[in-house]
């Protein structure tokens, strides 16, 4: 049993190292734009000279002679959901924008993909390099992609002024950097204190009522569901901008906040609106089957391997968002992988039979969890005076 | 809740379903793997 144990640690703590050094791996990879993609982005121009490292930056020439400046390429980058975004932007000498083009992306595949397919991009032609480029007032989101769109705009904003400013001697306007609360965040707020409440008073009704709003507020309305991609995200220093992005700060750290104050997994039991879809479909179907619980026990540890797989893949590729499985996309925000909409039948089907049977079996947002209270664990043992003091970690959670 | 034979009927059931999503799960993986 101790040789059992130990070889189990072995491999626990095999998978933490190589988990490191693929991080340590993704900190070195580096992505080159390729020379030719200045011809594509710059129709006509013969001849391209580099005049700037940060950020990069081309005069483009009409022929062969260093004389006949038409304009400028420069390459802006900024974060989308699953990780930066680099855009090239051709602009003509009166400051207008000739074309744009991704270049490089670490985006999550199914919001990049859906993005170009809605010609987002095509936006961008024709306008001003003095253009604030804000979504929602100068740019149309796409719906379902609003991060990503607004991680190209970012990168064609910085990209478009620096050129602007440099080479053209433009006065350009730079926004304020202002944080902007709006219903959206209020919701998030509003669920948090929801499930708070509940937990508080370990009210099964509470809980109820606080998966089924997340169901609308976190799954249809904001597709926001918490997904792997956004942890990788978090450890690589990819988080988009606060000021633009506070719906995505405050999910993440309240969440974060929440599990470490609680000590328990109180967002896939509260919060997770596919965890809530399943249980409703677990009540639909009556989870009458009996699984061996030899078999069971095995089966649950299916999520570390997926998840520990995952996390490798995205480090690996140095793209987040490349290996996030989770089918949540496709089924609160309509988008996502071909091959991803099969699960979504299959797990909803399984759930009515099998109680939660994605979050058993499948999902690596759990394994994070458990991760977390680990943590609070560990935490709680090395601080016990800071954390008796806040709570005294007895408290009964339902579950 | 979870309880029986080792091979009874749910387990059976839930053993196909699991290896069903692990099959679309590993497709993911690879066209992640190959991007």
């Amino acid at each position: 049993m101790s040789e059992l144990k130990g070889r189990n640690t072995g491999i626990r703590y095999l998978a933490y190292s190589l988990l490191v050094l693929a991080y340590i791996f993704s900190l070195f990879l580096s992505d080159n734009i390729i020379n030719d993609q200045l011809y594509e982005v710059f129709n006509g121009a013969e001849n391209f000279k580099r005049i700037n490292n940060k950020p990069l930056t081309y005069a483009a020439y009409e022929n062969d002679g260093q004389d006949s400046i038409i304009g400028y390429v420069t390459l802006g980058s900024a974060v989308g959901y699953g990780g930066p975004l680099d855009v090239l932007v051709a602009s003509d000498t009166r400051g207008n924008i000739v074309e744009i083009k991704v270049v490089n992306h670490k985006e999550t595949p199914s919001f990049f993909f859906k993005v170009i397919h809605e010609n987002f991009l095509d936006q961008f032609d024709g306008e001003s390099i003095k253009n604030q480029f804000k979504i929602g007032e100068d740019i149309d989101a796409i719906s379902g992609a609003t991060l990503t769109s607004r991680g190209i705009s970012n990168a064609v904003k910085q990209a478009s002024h620096h050129v602007a400013v440099n080479q053209l001697n433009m006065e350009v306007l730079e926004g304020e950097h202002q944080i902007s609360l709006t219903i959206r965040e209020l919701s998030v707020v509003l669920l948090f204190v929801l499930s708070i409440m509940g937990i508080v008073r370990s009210n099964k009704r509470i809980r109820w009522i606080s998966m089924i709003t997340s169901i609308f507020v976190l799954g249809f309305w904001l597709n926001s569901a918490i997904a792997i991609a956004n942890f990788v995200v978090l450890v690589k220093g990819f988080m988009p901008s606060v000021y633009e992005n506070l719906l995505l700060y405050l999910l993440i750290f309240g969440v974060i906040g929440l599990v470490l104050f609680f000590g328990k997994n109180v967002y896939c039991y509260w919060l997770c609106p596919f965890g809530a879809l399943q249980e409703i479909m677990g009540k639909i179907g009556g989870t009458p089957i009996k699984i061996n619980s030899k078999v069971n026990k095995r089966l649950m540890k299916l999520p570390y391997l997926l998840a520990w797989i995952a996390v490798m893949i995205a480090l690996l590729k140095n793209s987040p968002g490349i290996s996030s499985y989770e089918p949540f996309g496709n089924i609160f925000g309509l988008q996502g992988l071909v091959i991803q909409w099969l699960l979504i039948p299959i797990i909803l089907i399984a759930s009515m039979f099998i109680s939660r049977f994605w979050c058993k079996y499948f999902c690596p947002v759990g394994v994070v969890m458990y991760l977390l209270v680990r943590l609070r664990q560990l935490l709680y043992q090395w601080f016990p005076k800071l954390y008796g003091g806040i709570f005294n970690g007895k408290r009964k959670i339902i579950q | 809740m979870e309880r029986g034979k080792l091979f009874n009927k749910g387990t059976i059931f839930a053993l196909i379903f699991v290896l069903i999503t692990l099959i679309i799960i590993g497709k993911i993986f690879y066209q992640g793997l190959i991007m």
